[in-house]
């Protein structure tokens, strides 16, 4: 019965590779049926990680009793490779599958005539068996091979149209960048073994638990598995790759770069909870961070124009969420958020692909009145952004107000700094969005662009997408709306709960209604302040005359307060000032700091590279010194007697 | 019978010798012979050791006689080296043989 | 009883590498590539009979030691001969001449290099080595017209006599101090204590580390390398790079392991110190090079790093590590030499930029060199993840986790020179006029198998691991 099991499990895994071997070695000259196999390997994936959850429920999310096998046996080294099935991965699955699915029929349309149109689904199963096999990995090693794996992917579609060069420099960029905190991610791992002998991620749960580790090794381990995920999950200051990759096509900014990759490093700390929560140091670090990169990255997101980079950096900054919210051990709360964030997020970007599908193009500025024209795109991109600002009924809902409400309970000068960012950034999130919305969506449209984007799709006049990109939009939106009611009444969290020791279980939180209420309103005020900013200017005089008459003679002839929101609050203090000073730190401090780092490794180069100046002697006499230098510090420590 | 250390300290200074010779000669020539020079000391210092030892072994003598051996086939090549690049540059200065470099 | 069989594959080569030269000698007309492809036979040939000496253990006077370490290093040194002898084939034909001399010397270096592996013994050692050394001069000058070829063979021959001495003045201490030459003989001398003596002790070895460090290139001995590989052709920069660097480490693993193991307090910091020098200099300066030679030039001497960490942590298992990793470097080194070679015979370029579009020109030399070069730089499924990580864990495992630590920082670093190239063959359009390339069917095949290795190694190591386990077991 168990075999049956695991061998499901690795069909979840194997289905897309099989997939990928196909479509390199046989369909190369056939794009339709290359596409048509994808879709039908994600889709058994999809099924069968259906399946796995619901054994799971029914097993309240204990962890399968799947046995590791032996992959390689070096000495005292044996390389171990397993998968893993709890109700933590379970929900991983479905919300990988689940995304993936939509984004391969998505792509169909999307990507229909492009020349690498194989290369790009034999990418995309390549990622799907690279995230389900990270998500199913039972030891740290062959975690971090799959973590490595999923970043060879991103490269390849970040780069995918890689005759544009800012695709090309930005697939390096996030190549390089996210390796920059990988190869701590290693050194943890080699670290861990060293101490403890083993990569099984249960074992090492359980060693740390029981206090076998020292803390101190914890704590270093804890850091550099964290330094892999600020890496991959695009936290400050490792975040700056992120905004730049959505130079790749929509679809995998959708798939990658929103609902799972960029997830990955969450899943890395959430599933390595019990040795976080070993060390408080680590912790606090995890919660500070992940605060910090919240209202930094909502506070850019306000400025920028690019539809994709607003939903760039909104994602960096729920990621940032989540993060705050492990760090605070609100570890039920970060994965609800995660998966709700998976859907509104990847149906965002997946709405954000339609739009410009129809503009060519993705500045907002060139937008504007599509919802006319595009009534499922507009209808479900609403919905993504309300439950992305914490409305209620929405998902977001739900678990945004667990994770402050984990921040509150934290208590302690890092719960309540956690709480107020927290706060603050609910305010941002639902203003940003919604001058997204409005910005795109009303006003009238202003002719969008025929020649950007990657071909033939900007056109005359606005129309709806096809069905087959419109459809998933609609699917993604029902999760968007239900996905919140998973937890009401904490029956996720008993399915999560599953994965952890007994004694780090934590009891379900409900739901504070002071709390609730209090955010929602928060929420509602950015949103409002985005209408009125955003709406309110550009809808004809008329119209607003004859709707809004006394709130706005009230509110902006006599109280002044669209030069005041507009004029000096928005665009003197929140753009000229604070935002702008964030984007201006982020592009030169962090980004410089980055390539700052890069410009030095090169500079040493070029010094020492001066030194092979071509000259025999000038060899020699490196050698003679290097000789002399080690003779002399052998005999200057070891003194001969 | 001469002591083993002075014999060492003869040695060595015939190394550094040609050490020096070696990281300042321009010539390859001179080079060559610097290079020969360390060669000696280590052939004295193989010599040396070897009597001092087990004299009825000859290990040490063999060894030289086996450094003479390579060290003269080694000059037989890098001579021939050396022709090489003075028919294409006319010069034989190690200081001015640099296209490679960086 | 003398084995005089020991001799056997050795002595069998170097009866091939006068046939060959007296071959063109007989008949100047024949075909240049045909003498290629009877080399690769011929090695190949006395490859498959060596493996008959699998799991035998003899010696030849206490001087030549056939062991499967033995057996594991002629194998590596045989196929790399082989398959540099069939990627040589065009080059030889088209810009040098000699051709008979060109392969003869290439298995006469196969000779030199197993008997490095083989010694045990000082002088024997030593004779190996400069038997492999010679033939170097010789390749590396082999290209008569290109005075690039002629400097840097007066630089090798140079440096390199220069550091011979080093390593015989290092030798005659030792000798000095132990009284013997041969391995198990010095390490009984150390075992049973040399007393006041342990300062001549020092310097030797400070000399004999200068001596092999020159060998195997590691910072700050190495600065012959670069130079050498950029001069001399491109399948000897290759034989430079694969077999005198696995030669030398053979020869390091063997010595010091039998005969330096009681003094290991007093080198391991050396080695440790080379190694971290060596990663760190050889990955910063390769960062600024246009050359693709040079570029692989560093990059063999970072790898070199690397490998100096299974030195310093020297144990039963990083020398089994090393082994695995050299195993790997050799197969992901062929894959990446092999298609410049190629793409160099069908273009004459070989600066990092003459690669630009290479995906368009030939998809294939493309798609073989980015796999090589992922390799190099450590991914996981490629070769060069899975050995290194072996190594690093290992290394780990034997107390020096921070020099691991620095590797796999340091490892980071490599990846940002390798996208360079990657990116220039992948992302910028060819020049107006370059058209698509020829590489040759036979080339093409040995490029897919080496490109299958790589993974092969990377996803399942075990066979190769196991080798170099039996391999590596007898030297402690």
């Amino acid at each position: 019965m168990d075999g049956f099991r695991e061998g499901f499990a690795w069909a979840i895994f194997s289905a897309p590779l099989v997939s990928f071997a196909l479509i390199l070695l046989i369909l190369r000259r056939y794009p339709r049926q290359a596409g048509y196999v994808a879709n039908l390997a994600v889709l058994i994936g999809f099924v069968l990680s259906i399946w796995a959850l619901s054994v799971e429920i029914s097993r309240d999310g204990a962890a399968m009793p799947f046995h590791a096998h032996q992959w390689l046996h070096a000495g005292p080294l044996t390389i171990p490779f397993g998968v893993h099935l709890d109700g933590f991965t379970a929900v991983m699955l479905v919300v990988v599958t689940s995304v993936s699915l939509m984004v391969h029929f998505y792509s169909q349309a999307y990507m229909d005539g492009d020349e690498h149109y194989v290369q790009f689904f034999a990418y995309l199963s390549l990622f799907t068996a690279s995230m389900t096999g990270l998500v199913l990995a039972d030891n740290v090693l062959m975690l971090y091979i799959f973590w490595e794996l999923v970043g060879i992917c991103s490269y390849l579609l970040i780069g995918f149209w890689y005759h544009r060069p800012a695709a090309a420099a930005a697939a390096k960029k996030a190549f390089i960048v996210t390796r920059f905190g990988d190869m701590w991610f290693l050194a943890a791992v080699l670290l861990i073994w060293t101490k403890t002998g083993t990569f099984n991620i249960a074992t090492i749960q359980e060693a740390a638990h029981a206090g076998m580790i020292s803390t101190a090794v914890i704590t270093l381990f804890a850091l550099g598995v964290f330094a892999g995920a600020i890496g991959k999950s695009a936290q400050f200051p490792l975040h700056v790759w992120l905004p730049d990759a959505m130079e790749g096509p929509t679809p995998v900014s959708a798939l990658i770069h929103a609902a799972t990759m960029v997830a990955a490093g969450v899943y890395l700390v959430a599933r390595l909870f019990p040795v976080f929560e070993a060390s408080q140091g680590a912790m606090d670090v995890v919660a500070i961070v992940g605060a910090a990169t919240a209202f930094i990255a909502a506070t850019i997101g306000v400025v920028m124009t690019d539809i994709k980079r607003v939903l760039a950096y909104s994602t960096i900054s729920q990621l940032g969420y989540m993060m705050l919210s492990l760090g605070v051990g609100g570890y039920v709360a970060a994965i609800f958020h995660l998966l709700n964030h998976a859907f509104f997020k990847a149906l965002l970007f997946l709405g954000s692909g339609s739009v410009s599908h129809t503009s060519g193009t993705f500045d907002m500025r060139k937008m504007g009145g599509l919802r006319r024209a595009m009534p499922w795109t507009y209808a479900t991109f609403v919905i993504g952004s309300l439950s992305l600002a914490g409305i209620f009924p929405f998902s977001g809902f739900w678990s945004k107000d667990e994770v402050l409400l984990g921040a509150w309970d934290r208590g302690g000068w890092v719960g309540y700094l956690a709480f107020s960012l927290g706060m603050l950034v609910v305010f941002l999130t639902a203003f940003y969005i919604f001058r997204a919305v409005f910005i795109t969506f009303h006003g009238e449209y202003r002719g969008g662009e025929r020649e950007a984007g990657h071909g033939a799709h900007g056109s005359g006049t606005p129309h709806e997408s096809p069905w087959i990109m419109v459809g998933p939009l609609v699917l993604l939106a029902v999760p968007s709306v239900l996905s919140g009611f998973a937890n009401i009444n904490g029956g996720f969290g008993t399915l999560l709960n599953g994965a952890l020791p007994p004694a780090l279980r934590e009891a379900h939180l409900g739901v504070n209604v002071g709390l609730a209420a209090f955010s929602v309103v928060v929420g509602l005020a950015g949103v409002g302040l985005a209408y009125l900013t955003y709406d309110l200017q550009v809808v004809s005089a008329e119209a607003l005359g004859r709707t809004f008459r006394p709130a706005y003679v009230f509110l902006w002839n006599k109280w002044f307060m669209d030069e005041l929101y507009e004029g000096i609050l928005v665009r003197r203090v929140l753009y000229g000032g604070v935002c702008a000073g964030l984007a201006w730190f982020d592009r030169t401090a962090v980004d410089g700091a980055v390539n700052g780092a890069g410009a030095t490794a090169r500079f040493a180069g070029s010094m020492w590279r001066r030194v092979q100046n071509g000259q025999i002697q000038a060899y020699g006499f490196v050698l003679v010194g290097g000789a002399v230098i080690i003779a002399a510090i052998a005999l200057l420590l070891n003194p001969v007697r | 019978m001469i002591p083993l250390d002075q014999v060492l300290v003869f040695s060595g200074i015939l190394f550094a010798l040609g050490v020096y010779g070696v990281l300042t000669r321009r010539n390859a020539i001179a080079i060559l012979m610097s290079v020969e020079l360390m060669l000696t000391a280590v052939n004295t210092n193989f010599i040396a050791f070897g009597v001092f030892h087990r004299p009825s072994l000859a290990v040490g003598l063999v060894f030289a006689v086996f450094v003479i051996t390579v060290a003269a086939a080694e000059v037989g090549l890098a001579l021939a080296i050396i022709l090489r690049i003075y028919r294409q540059r006319t010069t034989a200065n190690v200081d001015e043989v640099d296209i490679l470099k960086w | 009883m003398n084995h005089y069989e020991v001799l056997a594959p050795e002595l069998v080569l170097l009866g091939l590498a006068f046939a060959l030269v007296t071959l063109e000698l007989l008949f100047p007309q024949l075909r240049k590539d045909l003498v290629a492809y009877l080399t690769a036979a011929s090695a190949i040939g006395v490859l498959v009979a060596s493996a008959f000496f699998a799991n035998r253990s003899d010696s030849f006077k206490d001087l030549i030691q056939l062991d499967n370490y033995t057996t594991f290093f002629r194998i590596l040194f045989l196929g790399t001969a082989a398959l540099l002898a069939i990627a040589s084939a065009h080059l030889v034909r088209d810009k040098l001449s000699n051709a008979g001399e060109y392969y003869g010397l290439l298995l006469l270096g196969v000779i030199g290099a197993t008997y490095m592996a083989a010694a045990s013994e000082l002088l024997t050692a030593y004779i190996a080595l400069e038997l492999l050394n010679f033939t170097l001069y010789v390749l590396v000058s082999f290209d008569r017209k290109d005075p690039r070829s002629g400097e840097a063979g007066l630089k090798y021959i140079l440096l390199s006599a220069f550091a011979s001495a080093l390593l015989l003045f290092g030798i005659s201490f030792i000798f000095g101090v132990t009284g013997t030459t041969s391995y198990a003989g010095i390490r009984h001398a150390l075992e049973a204590g040399i007393g006041e003596y342990r300062g001549t002790l020092v310097v030797g070895l400070v000399l004999l580390l200068t001596g092999l460090g020159f060998k195997v290139a590691a910072v700050p001995f190495h600065m012959w390398t670069p130079d050498a590989y950029e001069g001399a052709p491109l399948p000897v920069t290759a034989y430079i790079s694969i077999v005198a660097k696995a030669a030398g480490f053979a020869l390091f693993l063997r010595l010091f392991s039998q005969a330096f193991m009681p003094v290991i307090s007093d080198w391991r910091w050396m080695v440790a110190l080379l190694a971290a020098l060596t990663m760190v200099f050889g990955n910063l300066i390769a960062l600024q090079q246009v050359n693709i030679k040079r570029l692989l030039a560093y990059s063999s001497i970072s790898q070199v790093g690397y490998m100096l960490i299974a030195i310093a942590a020297l144990s039963h298992d990083s020398a089994t590590a090393l082994l695995l990793h050299l195993g790997g470097y050799a197969i992901t080194n062929l894959a990446a030499f092999i298609a410049i070679i190629a793409f160099y015979n069908a273009t004459g370029g070989e600066e990092i930029r003459d690669f630009r579009g290479l995906a368009e020109r030939h998809a294939g030399l493309a798609m073989t060199l980015t796999i090589a070069l992922f390799s190099l730089a450590g991914m996981p499924l490629f070769a060069g993840f899975m050995t290194k990580f072996i190594l690093f864990q290992a290394a780990a495992q034997h107390g020096l986790l921070w020099l691991s630590a620095f590797g796999v920082v340091t490892s980071m670093i490599s990846l940002y020179y390798y996208l360079m190239v990657i990116r220039q063959m992948y992302v910028l359009k060819p020049r107006d006029g370059d058209g698509r390339l020829r590489v040759p069917l036979l080339t093409s095949a040995v490029l897919v198998v080496l490109a299958l290795g790589i993974f092969f190694v990377g996803i399942w190591p075990t066979p190769l691991f196991r080798a170099a386990a039996s391999a590596t077991r007898l030297l402690f």
